[in-house]
């Protein structure tokens, strides 16, 4: 039996190190066996496990706290009262960061962030006019911020974790100011309203199965689906990719994203990440709604 | 109750080659959208930027109106999806391909990126033939919109292909879904989907009705590419006929 190389040795006693170097190779290795495995151990179609809580954060109209695998992330509501009779597009503002970065936002959070925005939008999560202040032309004004709390990030887990909050946001009553610091802060020409301590009603959202995010992706040389991608190794090594929002059951689909890089997608590709997508959603819904009656012993 | 109606108002148009210092440039017009693309390279590029196998794609998107925002970095993370697979990075390691996309008009509302996309990607292809960079095959993009109209026993859903700014206005409120989608062509021909972003409420036939329409457009898309490279190669070469 020849000596083996000592190059060899040094990959074959470092997984970490091969991972590193030629993450499509140790990809395809692993991908490779029978039957295919991922290097996290899931099967290609294997969703990452969630847990969702809500109401953690204090000082909050509503919060969460999503881990999906390795992603962690954090979604606090606030709100603010503006001078106008319709919130239109402005009802809901996103901002998604990196907890403990500081400088400029990397391109790839902003991305994230505007994708956010146009989604909510899109899927009208809620209407407007339950936060219109009765008896004045003033309407309250709410936003998300999100934190990422890990290296790793993805758009589904910061959806969900706004999702969560979403369902559990209860908008607090206005009632007249009689502070010294509200009444000197504002300059319009309403009567000046505060937000009260202890009246709050709760957010009515136009769906009772949540749209959530679901994310695939789509081997070039093989055509594989793999569900929940995560981690360098697979995002190096999977180009093509399918992002889904949808609520288990109905018909209807709330966003598409399809980027299939040098893959070729195809009908039968886009049908089967639909139905999966439309499973994990249900699942999202029994994990966040368990959640909301352990917490406050009812229902969404 | 789904009669559908498409209505595809003046085809787009373009011209290259009227930037004197990128290596490409390309204007691409459809209905009131405007978009100008230049791309420069392979050219210089920073130790810190420089990949060693393939070639480094710098996309730089600015709006028409105010100043850079998110809008820009998601339009410029969607052209990079589209175009990177398309181009043959390997071919120049260590070089920089840099690629400016400016917003003259960009044809959507206020909440929409649709259209500026769609026309950016055409545009930015357009540019790259220009400057010469070494591609795999040809692109070719188009916004679908779905909207309701209410008739007299119930609603229709009708369809709209790269509409107008004023089209859009009109139909704002009653919009239901809104795709940009993006084909890869050989020979004219679709080969295969590159791009697709829907969003709104649709359905999965209605994803894949539109893939269908989609690939008509780009295929006509794709023609007027071709005549107008055309147009810009004779114009070109006109020193060879003195």
């Amino acid at each position: 039996m020849p000596e083996p190389q000592p190059f060899a040795e040094a990959l074959s006693s470092s997984p970490q190190l091969f991972a590193r170097l030629l993450p499509t190779v140790y990809f395809d290795k692993y991908l490779s066996l029978d039957p295919p495995i991922r290097p996290s151990l899931r099967s290609p179609t294997q969703f990452r496990p969630c847990s969702i809580n809500t109401s953690a954060l204090p000082n909050t109209f509503g919060s969460s706290v999503v881990r999906m695998g390795e992603c962690i992330a954090v979604c606090g509501i606030t709100g603010y009262i503006i001078d106008s009779t319709e919130a239109g597009p402005s009802a809901l503002y996103t901002n998604v960061d990196i907890v403990g970065r500081t400088g400029p936002p990397q391109s790839e959070l902003m991305s994230m962030s505007e994708w956010m925005y146009e989604t909510a939008l899109a899927t009208k999560l809620f209407d407007p006019v339950q936060l219109r202040i009765e008896d004045t032309a003033q309407t309250v004004v709410l936003q998300a911020q999100i934190q990422l709390l890990s290296q790793m990030y993805s758009g589904d887990v910061a959806w969900a974790a706004l999702l969560a909050a979403l369902a559990v946001t209860r908008i607090p009553k206005a009632i007249p100011a009689d502070d010294e610091e509200t009444l000197t802060a504002y300059f319009g020409t309403e009567p000046v309203v505060r937000f009260s301590k202890t009246e709050t009603t709760k957010l009515e959202l136009n769906y009772e199965k949540l749209p959530w995010c679901v994310n695939f992706g789509v081997m070039d040389d093989t055509g594989l689906v793999l569900a929940d991608l995560e981690g360098r190794v697979e995002e190096v090594s999977v180009e093509g990719r399918i992002t889904i929002v949808t609520s288990a059951g109905n018909s209807s689909i709330q966003n598409l994203s399809i980027f299939a890089g040098k893959s070729i997608i195809s009908k039968e590709h886009i049908r089967q990440c639909i139905s999966f997508a439309k499973h994990r959603a249900a699942e999202l819904d029994s994990i966040l709604n368990s959640q909301i009656y352990q917490s406050n012993g009812n229902g969404l | 109750m789904t009669v559908l109606d498409i209505t595809r108002p003046s085809p787009a148009s373009a011209i290259t080659s009227f930037l004197y210092r990128v290596d490409g440039s390309a204007s691409w017009k459809v209905g009131t959208a405007h978009i100008i693309a230049s791309v420069s390279g392979p050219i210089e590029v920073n130790k810190r930027d420089e990949l060693p196998d393939v070639a480094t794609l710098e996309i730089v998107v600015r709006p028409d109106v105010g100043v850079t925002s998110t809008r820009e970095q998601f339009l410029q993370d969607r052209i990079r999806r589209v175009v990177a697979p398309v181009i043959a990075l390997e071919l120049h390691p260590r070089t920089l391909i840099q690629i400016v996309v400016q917003i003259v008009q960009s044809g959507d509302n206020k909440i929409l990126n649709t259209i500026s996309l769609s026309a950016s990607i055409n545009a930015t292809y357009m540019a790259l033939l220009d400057a010469g960079v070494p591609l795999r095959s040809t692109v070719s993009a188009t916004s679908i919109i779905y909207y309701t109209t209410a008739t007299s026993d119930g609603s229709k859903t009708n369809v709209v292909v790269d509409p107008t700014r004023a089209q859009l206005e009109q139909i704002e409120k009653d919009i239901t879904s809104v795709h940009t989608i993006a084909y890869e062509l050989k020979g004219g021909k679709i080969e295969r989907l590159l791009l697709s972003e829907s969003v709104g409420s649709f359905t999965e036939d209605q994803v894949f009705e539109c893939y269908d329409t989609a690939a008509n457009i780009c295929e006509e898309t794709n023609r007027i590419m071709r005549e107008a490279i055309t147009k810009g190669v004779q114009q070109k070469s006109r020193w060879r006929e003195a």
